[in-house]
Protein backbone atom coordinates (compact mmCIF):
# COMPACT_ATOMS: atom_id res chain seq x y z
CA UNK A 1 0.00 0.00 0.00
CA UNK A 2 1.13 3.52 -0.63
CA UNK A 3 -0.11 7.02 -0.09
CA UNK A 4 0.63 10.50 -1.36
CA UNK A 5 2.85 12.70 0.79
CA UNK A 6 2.22 16.33 0.01
CA UNK A 7 4.48 19.01 1.42
CA UNK A 8 2.94 22.47 1.39
CA UNK A 9 4.63 25.75 2.27
CA UNK A 10 4.89 29.43 1.57
CA UNK A 11 4.85 30.45 -2.11
CA UNK A 12 8.29 30.36 -3.74
CA UNK A 13 8.07 33.98 -4.86
CA UNK A 14 7.34 37.12 -2.91
CA UNK A 15 5.04 39.97 -3.80
CA UNK A 16 6.17 43.53 -4.43
CA UNK A 17 4.62 44.60 -1.13
CA UNK A 18 6.62 41.98 0.75
CA UNK A 19 9.84 43.01 -0.97
CA UNK A 20 9.23 46.67 -0.14
CA UNK A 21 8.39 45.94 3.50
CA UNK A 22 11.58 43.92 3.86
CA UNK A 23 13.62 46.76 2.40
CA UNK A 24 11.86 49.35 4.56
CA UNK A 25 12.65 47.30 7.68
CA UNK A 26 16.33 47.14 6.73
CA UNK A 27 16.40 50.89 6.05
CA UNK A 28 14.60 51.76 9.32
CA UNK A 29 16.95 49.49 11.27
CA UNK A 30 20.00 51.04 9.61
CA UNK A 31 18.70 54.57 10.28
CA UNK A 32 17.95 53.72 13.92
CA UNK A 33 21.36 52.14 14.54
CA UNK A 34 23.34 54.80 12.70
CA UNK A 35 21.20 57.51 14.33
CA UNK A 36 22.19 56.32 17.80
CA UNK A 37 25.83 56.13 16.73
CA UNK A 38 25.79 59.54 15.07
CA UNK A 39 24.04 61.11 18.06
CA UNK A 40 26.59 59.67 20.50
CA UNK A 41 29.69 60.56 18.48
CA UNK A 42 28.50 64.00 17.28
CA UNK A 43 27.43 64.95 20.83
CA UNK A 44 30.88 64.13 22.13
CA UNK A 45 32.51 66.01 19.25
CA UNK A 46 30.34 69.04 20.06
CA UNK A 47 31.24 68.77 23.75
CA UNK A 48 34.96 68.50 22.95
CA UNK A 49 34.72 71.49 20.58
CA UNK A 50 32.95 73.53 23.27
CA UNK A 51 35.53 72.57 25.90
CA UNK A 52 38.41 73.47 23.56
CA UNK A 53 36.80 76.84 22.76
CA UNK A 54 36.15 77.47 26.45
CA UNK A 55 39.76 76.64 27.36
CA UNK A 56 40.97 78.99 24.60
CA UNK A 57 38.66 81.73 25.89
CA UNK A 58 39.89 81.36 29.47
CA UNK A 59 43.55 81.41 28.40
CA UNK A 60 43.12 84.48 26.18
CA UNK A 61 41.18 86.27 28.93
CA UNK A 62 43.90 85.37 31.41
CA UNK A 63 46.63 86.67 29.07
CA UNK A 64 44.96 90.11 29.08
CA UNK A 65 44.75 90.39 32.87
CA UNK A 66 47.02 92.82 34.76
CA UNK A 67 47.38 90.51 37.73
CA UNK A 68 47.89 86.93 36.59
CA UNK A 69 49.49 85.26 39.62
CA UNK A 70 48.56 85.48 43.29
CA UNK A 71 52.10 86.02 44.58
CA UNK A 72 52.32 89.28 42.56
CA UNK A 73 49.00 90.60 43.86
CA UNK A 74 49.66 93.73 46.05
CA UNK A 75 46.67 92.96 48.27
CA UNK A 76 47.96 89.47 49.02
CA UNK A 77 51.45 90.84 49.67
CA UNK A 78 49.99 93.45 52.04
CA UNK A 79 47.94 90.78 53.82
CA UNK A 80 51.11 88.78 54.50
CA UNK A 81 53.20 91.81 55.48
CA UNK A 82 50.62 93.17 57.92
CA UNK A 83 48.91 90.13 59.34
CA UNK A 84 49.82 86.62 58.24
CA UNK A 85 53.61 87.00 58.59
CA UNK A 86 54.14 90.55 59.93
CA UNK A 87 57.06 92.34 58.35
CA UNK A 88 57.66 89.64 55.77
CA UNK A 89 56.01 87.82 52.88
CA UNK A 90 56.32 84.23 54.00
CA UNK A 91 53.50 82.07 52.62
CA UNK A 92 53.12 78.62 54.14
CA UNK A 93 55.54 79.35 56.92
CA UNK A 94 53.64 81.15 59.68
CA UNK A 95 51.23 79.29 61.98
CA UNK A 96 48.53 81.86 61.21
CA UNK A 97 48.68 81.46 57.43
CA UNK A 98 48.77 77.71 57.89
CA UNK A 99 45.73 77.83 60.11
CA UNK A 100 43.62 80.28 58.07
CA UNK A 101 44.54 79.44 54.50
CA UNK A 102 45.55 75.82 54.31
CA UNK A 103 43.33 72.77 54.14
CA UNK A 104 43.62 69.08 53.45
CA UNK A 105 41.44 66.46 51.70
CA UNK A 106 40.59 62.83 52.08
CA UNK A 107 41.88 60.77 54.97
CA UNK A 108 44.00 63.67 56.35
CA UNK A 109 40.92 65.73 57.30
CA UNK A 110 40.48 64.25 60.78
CA UNK A 111 44.16 64.73 61.58
CA UNK A 112 43.94 68.33 60.36
CA UNK A 113 40.85 69.04 62.51
CA UNK A 114 42.61 67.59 65.56
CA UNK A 115 45.62 69.82 64.88
CA UNK A 116 43.40 72.91 64.56
CA UNK A 117 41.78 72.08 67.90
CA UNK A 118 45.20 71.87 69.53
CA UNK A 119 46.07 75.50 68.71
CA UNK A 120 43.45 78.28 69.09
CA UNK A 121 43.38 81.25 66.72
CA UNK A 122 44.58 83.55 69.51
CA UNK A 123 47.54 81.26 70.15
CA UNK A 124 48.31 81.18 66.44
CA UNK A 125 48.30 85.01 66.26
CA UNK A 126 50.56 85.23 69.31
CA UNK A 127 52.93 82.63 67.94
CA UNK A 128 53.11 84.37 64.56
CA UNK A 129 53.63 87.80 66.09
CA UNK A 130 56.32 86.46 68.41
CA UNK A 131 58.02 84.73 65.56
CA UNK A 132 58.05 87.62 63.07
CA UNK A 133 57.75 90.78 65.12
CA UNK A 134 60.16 89.36 67.76
CA UNK A 135 62.68 88.61 65.03
CA UNK A 136 62.26 92.16 63.68
CA UNK A 137 62.82 93.73 67.10
CA UNK A 138 65.86 91.55 67.65
CA UNK A 139 67.24 92.64 64.28
CA UNK A 140 66.81 96.28 65.24
CA UNK B 1 -9.85 29.36 19.16
CA UNK B 2 -12.27 28.99 16.29
CA UNK B 3 -11.19 26.86 13.39
CA UNK B 4 -11.36 28.27 9.89
CA UNK B 5 -12.76 26.29 7.00
CA UNK B 6 -9.88 25.25 4.74
CA UNK B 7 -10.78 26.15 1.18
CA UNK B 8 -7.24 25.82 -0.22
CA UNK B 9 -7.22 22.54 -2.24
CA UNK B 10 -3.49 22.10 -1.55
CA UNK B 11 -4.03 22.23 2.20
CA UNK B 12 -7.12 20.03 2.40
CA UNK B 13 -6.78 16.69 4.03
CA UNK B 14 -8.05 13.92 1.77
CA UNK B 15 -8.12 10.18 1.91
CA UNK B 16 -4.78 8.71 0.84
CA UNK B 17 -3.00 12.07 1.09
CA UNK B 18 -0.74 13.04 3.97
CA UNK B 19 -0.35 16.80 4.14
CA UNK B 20 2.85 18.09 5.72
CA UNK B 21 3.15 21.79 6.43
CA UNK B 22 6.66 23.11 5.91
CA UNK B 23 6.66 26.13 8.22
CA UNK B 24 10.27 27.07 8.83
CA UNK B 25 13.09 26.70 6.28
CA UNK B 26 16.51 25.41 7.28
CA UNK B 27 18.07 28.89 7.03
CA UNK B 28 15.35 30.36 9.25
CA UNK B 29 15.83 27.62 11.84
CA UNK B 30 19.63 28.01 11.88
CA UNK B 31 19.34 31.81 12.19
CA UNK B 32 16.73 31.43 14.94
CA UNK B 33 19.02 28.97 16.74
CA UNK B 34 21.97 31.37 16.64
CA UNK B 35 19.77 34.23 17.86
CA UNK B 36 18.24 32.12 20.65
CA UNK B 37 21.60 30.86 21.95
CA UNK B 38 23.27 34.27 21.72
CA UNK B 39 20.30 36.05 23.34
CA UNK B 40 20.22 33.60 26.28
CA UNK B 41 23.99 33.93 26.75
CA UNK B 42 23.73 37.72 26.56
CA UNK B 43 20.94 37.69 29.11
CA UNK B 44 22.96 35.61 31.58
CA UNK B 45 26.26 37.48 31.13
CA UNK B 46 24.38 40.79 31.16
CA UNK B 47 22.76 39.97 34.50
CA UNK B 48 26.18 38.94 35.89
CA UNK B 49 27.69 42.24 34.72
CA UNK B 50 24.83 44.37 36.06
CA UNK B 51 24.86 42.49 39.37
CA UNK B 52 28.58 43.22 39.64
CA UNK B 53 29.54 39.58 40.18
CA UNK B 54 33.33 39.65 40.30
CA UNK B 55 33.72 35.98 39.42
CA UNK B 56 35.04 35.74 35.83
CA UNK B 57 34.03 39.34 35.16
CA UNK B 58 36.47 39.71 32.29
CA UNK B 59 35.28 36.47 30.69
CA UNK B 60 31.63 37.50 31.09
CA UNK B 61 32.29 40.87 29.46
CA UNK B 62 34.21 39.30 26.57
CA UNK B 63 31.52 36.62 26.02
CA UNK B 64 28.85 39.35 26.17
CA UNK B 65 30.58 41.28 23.38
CA UNK B 66 31.15 38.22 21.19
CA UNK B 67 27.57 36.98 21.58
CA UNK B 68 26.33 40.50 20.86
CA UNK B 69 28.19 40.29 17.57
CA UNK B 70 26.54 36.90 16.85
CA UNK B 71 23.09 38.29 17.73
CA UNK B 72 23.46 41.01 15.10
CA UNK B 73 25.51 39.09 12.51
CA UNK B 74 23.19 36.06 12.26
CA UNK B 75 20.11 38.07 11.13
CA UNK B 76 22.24 40.20 8.77
CA UNK B 77 23.58 37.06 7.06
CA UNK B 78 20.03 35.69 6.96
CA UNK B 79 18.64 38.88 5.41
CA UNK B 80 21.34 38.85 2.73
CA UNK B 81 21.08 35.12 2.01
CA UNK B 82 17.32 34.63 2.38
CA UNK B 83 15.80 37.98 1.59
CA UNK B 84 12.53 36.46 0.37
CA UNK B 85 11.89 34.76 3.70
CA UNK B 86 12.83 37.86 5.62
CA UNK B 87 10.62 40.08 3.46
CA UNK B 88 7.68 37.71 3.85
CA UNK B 89 8.22 37.62 7.61
CA UNK B 90 8.26 41.40 7.81
CA UNK B 91 5.14 41.65 5.66
CA UNK B 92 3.34 39.30 8.04
CA UNK B 93 4.61 41.14 11.11
CA UNK B 94 3.53 44.54 9.84
CA UNK B 95 0.14 43.54 8.42
CA UNK B 96 -2.75 44.07 10.78
CA UNK B 97 -6.48 43.78 10.07
CA UNK B 98 -9.78 43.19 11.89
CA UNK B 99 -8.72 39.64 12.76
CA UNK B 100 -5.81 41.03 14.73
CA UNK B 101 -8.11 43.37 16.60
CA UNK B 102 -10.33 40.35 17.26
CA UNK B 103 -7.31 38.46 18.61
CA UNK B 104 -6.59 41.31 21.04
CA UNK B 105 -10.24 41.49 22.13
CA UNK B 106 -10.40 37.69 22.65
CA UNK B 107 -8.55 38.68 25.06
CA UNK B 108 -5.03 38.23 23.78
CA UNK B 109 -5.90 35.27 21.57
CA UNK B 110 -7.84 33.65 24.41
CA UNK B 111 -4.71 33.20 26.51
CA UNK B 112 -6.14 35.44 29.22
CA UNK B 113 -9.64 33.92 29.09
CA UNK B 114 -9.02 31.50 31.98
CA UNK B 115 -7.79 34.36 34.18
CA UNK B 116 -10.10 37.23 33.24
CA UNK B 117 -13.32 35.36 32.39
CA UNK B 118 -13.27 32.33 34.62
CA UNK B 119 -16.21 29.89 34.27
CA UNK B 120 -17.44 31.62 31.12
CA UNK B 121 -17.51 30.31 27.55
CA UNK B 122 -14.26 31.12 25.67
CA UNK B 123 -14.20 34.10 23.36
CA UNK B 124 -14.15 33.80 19.60
CA UNK B 125 -10.62 34.10 18.24
CA UNK B 126 -10.46 35.04 14.56
CA UNK B 127 -8.26 32.89 12.27
CA UNK B 128 -4.65 33.98 12.25
CA UNK B 129 -1.86 34.29 9.73
CA UNK B 130 1.46 32.38 9.89
CA UNK B 131 2.08 34.31 13.11
CA UNK B 132 -0.70 35.48 15.41
CA UNK B 133 -1.03 39.10 16.52
CA UNK B 134 1.08 38.58 19.62
CA UNK B 135 3.85 36.89 17.66
CA UNK B 136 3.80 39.73 15.11
CA UNK B 137 4.13 42.34 17.86
CA UNK B 138 6.86 40.34 19.56
CA UNK B 139 8.74 40.04 16.24
CA UNK B 140 8.74 43.82 15.73
CA UNK B 141 9.69 44.50 19.37
CA UNK B 142 12.56 42.01 19.25
CA UNK B 143 13.90 43.38 15.96
CA UNK B 144 13.80 47.00 17.14
CA UNK B 145 15.13 46.01 20.56
CA UNK B 146 18.05 44.11 19.08
CA UNK B 147 18.90 47.03 16.77
CA UNK B 148 19.05 49.42 19.74
CA UNK B 149 20.94 46.88 21.87
CA UNK B 150 23.38 46.27 19.01
CA UNK B 151 24.01 49.98 18.39
CA UNK B 152 24.44 50.92 22.05
CA UNK B 153 26.44 47.76 22.77
CA UNK B 154 28.79 48.44 19.86
CA UNK B 155 29.39 51.99 21.10
CA UNK B 156 29.99 50.82 24.67
CA UNK B 157 32.41 48.12 23.47
CA UNK B 158 34.30 50.68 21.39
CA UNK B 159 34.29 52.98 24.42
CA UNK B 160 36.32 50.53 26.54
CA UNK B 161 40.05 51.30 27.01
CA UNK B 162 41.00 48.45 24.63
CA UNK B 163 38.24 49.28 22.12
CA UNK B 164 37.02 46.58 19.74
CA UNK B 165 40.17 44.43 19.46
CA UNK B 166 42.16 47.67 19.28
CA UNK B 167 40.69 48.44 15.84
CA UNK B 168 37.82 50.75 16.77
CA UNK B 169 38.29 52.93 19.81
CA UNK B 170 36.03 55.76 20.91
CA UNK B 171 36.14 58.17 23.83
CA UNK B 172 32.56 59.07 24.60
CA UNK B 173 32.97 60.72 27.98
CA UNK B 174 31.24 59.99 31.26
CA UNK B 175 27.84 61.52 30.41
CA UNK B 176 27.38 59.76 27.07
CA UNK B 177 28.62 56.48 28.56
CA UNK B 178 26.00 56.81 31.29
CA UNK B 179 23.27 57.57 28.73
CA UNK B 180 24.22 54.63 26.47
CA UNK B 181 24.45 52.28 29.43
CA UNK B 182 20.98 53.31 30.67
CA UNK B 183 19.45 53.03 27.18
CA UNK B 184 21.06 49.60 26.76
CA UNK B 185 19.75 48.45 30.15
CA UNK B 186 16.18 49.69 29.67
CA UNK B 187 16.00 48.20 26.16
CA UNK B 188 17.46 44.92 27.44
CA UNK B 189 14.83 44.70 30.19
CA UNK B 190 11.98 45.38 27.71
CA UNK B 191 13.38 42.95 25.14
CA UNK B 192 13.95 40.29 27.78
CA UNK B 193 10.32 40.66 28.92
CA UNK B 194 9.09 40.07 25.35
CA UNK B 195 11.53 37.18 24.99
CA UNK B 196 10.27 35.62 28.24
CA UNK B 197 6.67 35.60 26.97
CA UNK B 198 7.83 34.29 23.57
CA UNK B 199 9.83 31.50 25.22
CA UNK B 200 7.05 30.57 27.64
CA UNK B 201 4.38 30.30 24.94
CA UNK B 202 6.65 28.62 22.41
CA UNK B 203 8.42 26.13 24.64
CA UNK B 204 6.56 25.67 27.91
CA UNK B 205 2.82 26.45 27.64
CA UNK B 206 1.18 23.04 26.96
CA UNK B 207 -1.28 24.32 24.35
CA UNK B 208 1.36 25.95 22.14
CA UNK B 209 4.69 24.29 22.94
CA UNK B 210 4.37 22.20 19.78
CA UNK B 211 5.90 25.29 18.09
CA UNK B 212 9.21 24.55 19.82
CA UNK B 213 9.51 21.19 18.06
CA UNK B 214 8.71 22.81 14.73
CA UNK B 215 11.34 25.54 15.09
CA UNK B 216 14.11 23.44 16.61
CA UNK B 217 13.17 20.26 14.73
CA UNK B 218 12.56 19.65 11.03
CA UNK B 219 10.41 22.72 10.40
CA UNK B 220 7.26 20.66 9.77
CA UNK B 221 4.23 21.99 11.65
CA UNK B 222 1.47 19.90 13.16
CA UNK B 223 -1.57 19.96 10.83
CA UNK B 224 -4.28 20.05 13.50
CA UNK B 225 -2.48 22.77 15.44
CA UNK B 226 -1.91 24.86 12.33
CA UNK B 227 -5.51 24.47 11.20
CA UNK B 228 -6.70 25.58 14.60
CA UNK B 229 -4.25 28.40 15.23
CA UNK B 230 -3.13 29.59 11.79
CA UNK B 231 -6.01 28.72 9.47
CA UNK B 232 -5.69 31.96 7.51
CA UNK B 233 -2.10 31.10 6.62
CA UNK B 234 -2.99 27.50 5.76
CA UNK B 235 -5.34 28.79 3.07
CA UNK B 236 -2.49 30.59 1.31
CA UNK B 237 0.03 27.72 1.08
CA UNK B 238 1.16 26.08 -2.13
CA UNK B 239 2.28 22.58 -2.93
CA UNK B 240 6.09 22.39 -2.69
CA UNK B 241 6.54 18.68 -3.22
CA UNK B 242 4.29 15.73 -3.80
CA UNK B 243 5.41 12.11 -3.92
CA UNK B 244 4.11 8.62 -3.46
CA UNK B 245 5.47 6.86 -0.40
CA UNK B 246 5.04 3.32 0.83
CA UNK B 247 3.05 2.82 4.04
Amino acid sequence: MSHIERIIGDPATITRREAIKGAVTVVISAILASGIGTFAISSIEKAKKYITTRIGGLYSQDAGMTLRVSHANPEVITLYETFLSPGAVAPAESELSHRLLHTVYGSDVEHHIAHLKEVSIEEAIEETDASYLGAAHAAE
Amino acid sequence: MSEMEITNPAAKQESGVEVKIFKHRVASRIMHGFVAVSFCTLLITGILLVAGVDFARGASAFLHCIMGFVLIAAPIVYIIGCYKNFARFMDTCTHYDKDDWGWVKAPMGGYLDPYLFRNQPPHYVPPQDKYNTGQKGAGICLILGCVVLGATGFLMWANTPEGIFGIINLELGAGMTWFLWRLHLVTAVCTAAVFAVHFFLGAIYPVTNVEFGTMFGNGIADYAYTKKKHGKWLNTLEVREEKEVQD
